[in-house]
Formats: C-alpha cells, sequence, structure tokens
C-alpha cells in the first residue's frame, strides 16, 4: 500500500506532497492535532497543514513559494476539498503508526 | 502515572498524545528493523510491513525451536535403551533418523487425498440419500435411479 500523497505541477515543477511521522509529530507539538480533534478549525489550519506536508519531499521549497502555491490553491478548491484530502493524509499516518491492538491513545487536548 | 487497582482495570488504558505514541514506539519498531531515519521520515506505509515480516520471524524461530526439540527428543529416545539403569549387556541404541524430515512436502502430500476423499464420501452419502427418498414412492413415475439424478 503506497501512501496517499497530494501531487501536482507549479511553474513547471513536480510536487508530491506527503506527511511523515516527524512531521504529524511537529504538527501535535503545535497544538493543531489538538483543535482538529476538538472539532475546532483554526483560520490557518489548512494553510499549516499544507505547508507542512512539503517536508516529506520537498524541505528545501521556500516558505514564500509554499505560501504562493497554496494561494493559487485556495482559488481553484474552494469546496473544502484540499483540507479534506489533508486531513485524510493525517489520519493515515495515525493509523499506520499503531500496532495491532496494544497502545491506547488519543490526540492532545492542550 | 502508575495503577493501583491492578492490570483489569479501567484505568489501567493511557491515553498518549501523537507526540509521545511516536516516541514509544520509535525504538519498537527499531527493534523490528526499521531504521530510524526511515521511521521519522521516510513511508509510514512501510511500518506494516515491517510489522508482517517481524511477525513471520517470530513464527520461524518459533518453528524452529519445536523442530530443534523434536530432534532432540528423537536422539534421547535413540539412547534410552542405552540409558536403562537395568539394561542388559550388550544393549545397543537404536539408530537415529537416517535423515532429516520432510518438512512442506509431506505435509502437502497428506492433505491431498484427504480432500479427494472427502468429495467421494460426500458424493457417495448423497447418492443413498437419494436412492432412500425414492424407495418412498415406489410407484412414482417421475422416480429416477441414482445415477439419472447425478447427470
Amino acid at each position: 500500500m503506497a501512501r496517499t500523497t497530494l501531487d501536482f505541477e507549479y511553474d513547471g515543477k513536480d510536487y508530491s506532497l506527503a506527511y511523515t511521522v516527524d512531521v504529524v509529530k511537529r504538527l501535535d507539538r503545535s497544538g493543531l492535532l489538538a483543535q482538529i480533534a476538538k472539532g475546532e478549525r483554526p483560520l490557518t489550519m489548512t494553510e499549516d497543514l499544507f505547508m507542512a506536508a512539503f517536508d516529506a519531499n520537498h524541505a528545501t521549497v521556500s516558505g514564500n513559494i509554499r505560501r504562493k502555491i497554496f494561494e493559487e490553491f485556495t482559488e481553484t478548491s474552494e469546496d473544502g476539498s484540499l483540507i479534506e484530502c489533508l486531513i485524510e493524509m493525517l489520519q493515515e499516518v495515525q493509523e499506520a503508526m499503531s500496532p495491532r491492538g496494544n497502545v491506547k491513545w488519543r490526540m492532545n487536548k492542550g | 502515572m502508575e495503577d493501583e487497582q491492578g492490570l483489569s482495570s479501567p484505568s489501567e488504558i493511557r491515553w498518549l498524545t501523537f507526540s509521545e505514541l511516536a516516541d514509544e514506539l520509535c525504538p519498537i519498531y527499531m527493534s523490528m528493523g526499521v531504521p530510524r531515519e526511515e521511521y521519522w521520515h521516510g513511508d509510514y506505509t512501510q511500518l506494516s510491513e515491517y510489522r508482517k515480516s517481524f511477525e513471520i520471524q517470530r513464527d520461524r524461530a518459533n518453528y524452529d525451536a519445536w523442530l530443534q526439540a523434536h530432534y532432540f527428543y528423537d536422539a534421547l529416545c535413540a539412547v534410552s535403551p542405552v540409558l536403562h539403569a537395568f539394561a542388559r549387556n550388550g544393549t545397543k541404541p537404536t539408530p537415529y533418523l537416517d535423515k532429516p524430515y520432510e518438512l512442506v512436502t509431506q505435509e502437502r502430500k497428506e492433505e491431498k487425498p484427504k480432500e479427494e476423499v472427502q468429495a467421494k464420501v460426500g458424493a457417495a452419502k448423497f447418492l443413498a440419500f437419494a436412492e432412500r427418498f425414492n424407495q418412498k414412492f415406489p410407484n412414482d413415475e417421475h422416480q429416477r435411479a441414482p445415477n439419472e439424478i447425478k447427470e
């Protein structure tokens, strides 16, 4: 099973956005996962998730370029499909992590 | 915090954040052969493959240990006549196995005929049932011989 990625081409370059365990851990530390778990939808949530997804395969892409790409994405996908895709990718990491039935865990709520 | 009520109590469930879970699982996956770099920065879908691979390795090691014990048992049985305290003079150990056990091939040889026999028994039972059923209606013009039913 291959991991879910968000693939696109921008300015003549191919991008494949994905998450790693390390990236998701950093998102958790920032408190974003806790907010998502509580059902909150902070304004910058989609942007933060999108920008973090570069770290797996395109860590050298600067923040400015990431932001520019994100702005173009939000213009073309206002129906929420981008955030759905990103959250699905996040959940996939969390599901892939836990071995069968021993450690109980939940997202951090504060 | 450690639970004082014992392992079966519901409070024994530990709630972890994702960060804590990731930190806790890292050495576990490393023990399964996942490189640290790959665990944190690699493709997480490979983790399940490492887990399956680890289970297979454990099963194989378990089988090998069992097999070795079986050989030891056979060896002990072979020399047991000599080990007897009141063994007669000239008693010799029985010869050990000439060659190792056949593993997979032997199992397959045993399985196949069993399936064939079961199929034949099933067919014979059905024919017997059909024959008995038809005997209840001796004058029935639709009565058929078992061979006809089979077709």
